[in-house]
């Protein structure tokens, strides 16, 4: 059976699947175990205190990752450093502030964090946390392009960047539904993201390595997208500059061009298939709709235009994923990599996932 | 394929409001995944079944405990999946414990009605899927994930904790190794001699 044969198979085996009936009942079961554990008086109800216990409870998990740690090489260093951050507290926070994943004092900085955003009330105040902490990753992932071997801490940062910045971009949208100074919140997000993206293309450009590249990729559409998320509500704002937004639709058109016409050249070049005649398929949707949403920029009409380029990003994004496993099939013949292969490690388990998938 | 955007919403959704309908629609997107990943590893759909199950229900358990965030939802659900059913084979074996992957790396002849679902479909399907169960787990895990799930190499990477380049590399090795099973096993029937 020829390579192609195999993987033709393969994706037969895509017909296993359960049965609806049990995937219907399943899904009903578990939903309803869910809402009854919501109405049980075990479940902790939202108030001031829970958050707060909740937060030296986050707090205290990562201190105690630290304790652990320390302790198992030396009881004295565990003591010592117990009286340290007794005895100065603000020391400690500011040398995990330093700290980059896979550090010990990392867990210590990431825990003050989850605290900090425990203790937030306001939505807006979270927003405010969420746009801090993203900047935060990008310092990080900075001082990470330039370290050896750091793949995997590199993806956890990167992983957390995209959770900090969906999670504002997220709450704005709440907030909009709410009625709240939803505007001012937009303005914090939209703000911070060609920040962000500055960033992000200026630390790909000095690793210049393909796999951080790739990655960054991945976070750079995420943000435009929490952008575009931003803009909406700032579009239906009497107060909101004309020029800055045709000035920031434009951009985004720009934008979705580039990403579409290499997705094409990558497509064109990469491995023939079901899968790249769809992703052409969508790329011409996509610039049809691009066109769409030009012309409404320059009727004026804004608000139709941000919610075509809404729709455009998530199939922008769609074909540039599947650009690249074009691109990636039709390259598959690695040579060896020594060292990189796990054959034959043992195998562990807990009951919640492997520490790595967590590692920060 | 889901934009990983709306993922990340859901995610923010199942921490920030314990939103039952968020955790329904992660339910829906990785039921089906999550279901095959399990299924090529174990005996029966019953057992496939029981453990998918189980992995959204220590999903939402984990999710509950509020200790630490998902930050890679698949990379999280699919080591969950792993760990689910090697458990499943460790209470199996009563006590006895796994000393290395290698135990698990030859997966039980699936049950005939699993077989049968299967022939139904295509018989060359069937021998393929048989032949995927002989192999080694990395190279299985590697191959459902980018054959049949059609994930892209860096998602891979972190489900499996390893570097583009290492999973390239074992998907090559996996290939191969499925095509010398598949070749062992069409090859008594053409063989045989009226």
């Amino acid at each position: 059976m020829s390579t192609h044969s195999i993987k033709k198979q393969l994706r037969g085996l895509r017909a296993v699947t359960p049965s609806p009936a049990w995937q219907a009942a399943r899904r009903d079961v578990l939903l309803k175990q869910i809402q009854s554990q919501m109405g049980t008086s075990e479940v902790p109800q939202e108030g001031a205190w829970v958050r707060i216990s909740g937060a030296f409870t986050t707090f205290r998990v990562g201190f105690d990752g630290l304790m652990t740690t320390m302790a198992a090489r030396s009881a004295t260093v565990a003591v010592l450093l117990v009286a340290v951050f007794l005895g100065s507290s603000g020391y400690l926070v500011a040398a995990a502030d330093r700290s980059l994943p896979g550090e010990r004092l990392y867990s210590v900085k990431t825990g003050i964090e989850d605290a900090r955003l425990a203790l937030a009330r306001a939505p807006k105040d979270k927003v405010k946390l969420q746009v801090e902490f993203a900047a935060r990753r990008l310092e990080e992932l900075n001082s990470l392009a330039s370290i050896e071997n750091s793949d995997e801490r590199i993806a956890a940062v990167v992983s957390r960047f995209e959770t900090s910045v969906a999670s504002a971009s997220s709450a704005v949208s709440q907030l909009a539904k709410e009625g709240e100074d939803r505007v001012a919140v937009a303005k914090l997000v939209d703000d911070r993201i060609t920040e962000y993206q500055h960033s992000l293309q200026v630390t790909a450009e000095a690793a210049d390595k393909k796999e951080f590249t790739a990655r960054v990729d991945k976070a750079l559409a995420l943000v435009n997208r929490a952008g575009t998320e931003a803009l909406k509500v700032i579009v239906e704002t009497p107060e909101a500059s004309k020029d800055d937004v045709a000035k920031k639709l434009d951009d985004k058109i720009k934008l979705a061009e580039e990403t579409l016409k290499k997705a094409d050249e990558k497509l064109a070049g990469g491995a023939k298939g079901a899968i790249t005649d769809k992703a052409k398929s969508q790329s011409s949707d996509a610039k049809e709709n691009l066109a769409v949403a030009k012309r409404k920029v320059v009727e004026g009409d804004y608000k139709a235009a941000i919610k075509i380029l809404a729709n455009i990003e998530d199939m922008v994004s769609s074909v540039s994923d599947s650009a690249e496993a074009a691109e990636e099939a039709s390259t598959e013949i690695p040579g060896e990599v020594k060292g990189e292969t796990n054959e034959g490690e043992p195998q562990e388990t807990t009951e919640t996932p492997a520490a790595e998938v967590l590692k920060q | 394929m889901q934009a990983p955007w709306h993922e990340k919403i859901l995610v923010y959704r199942l921490y920030e409001e314990r939103s039952a309908d968020a955790f329904g629609e992660l339910y829906d997107l990785y039921v089906q995944p999550i279901y095959r990943y399990i299924s090529f590893k174990v005996r029966t759909t019953t057992i496939a079944e029981d453990l998918t199950a189980e992995v959204f229900l220590k999903t939402w358990e984990y999710v509950q405990r509020r200790e630490k965030k998902i930050d890679n939802f698949r990379a999280f659900i699919y080591s969950l999946a792993r760990n689910t059913v090697v458990d499943h084979y460790r209470s199996q074996a009563q006590g006895e414990i796994l000393r290395d992957r290698e135990e698990m790396d030859s997966v039980p002849a699936p049950s005939e009605q699993h077989i049968a679902r299967l022939v139904e479909i295509d018989s060359d399907l069937a021998t393929v899927e048989q032949s995927l169960r002989h192999l080694k787990d990395e190279y299985r895990e590697a191959l459902i994930l980018r054959y049949i799930e059609d994930y892209p190499i860096v998602d891979i990477a972190e489900i499996m904790g390893k570097s583009r380049g290492a999973v390239r590399v074992t998907l090559h090795r996996a290939l191969n190794a499925l095509r010398e099973e598949i070749e062992k096993a069409e090859r008594p029937s053409k063989g045989k001699k009226v």
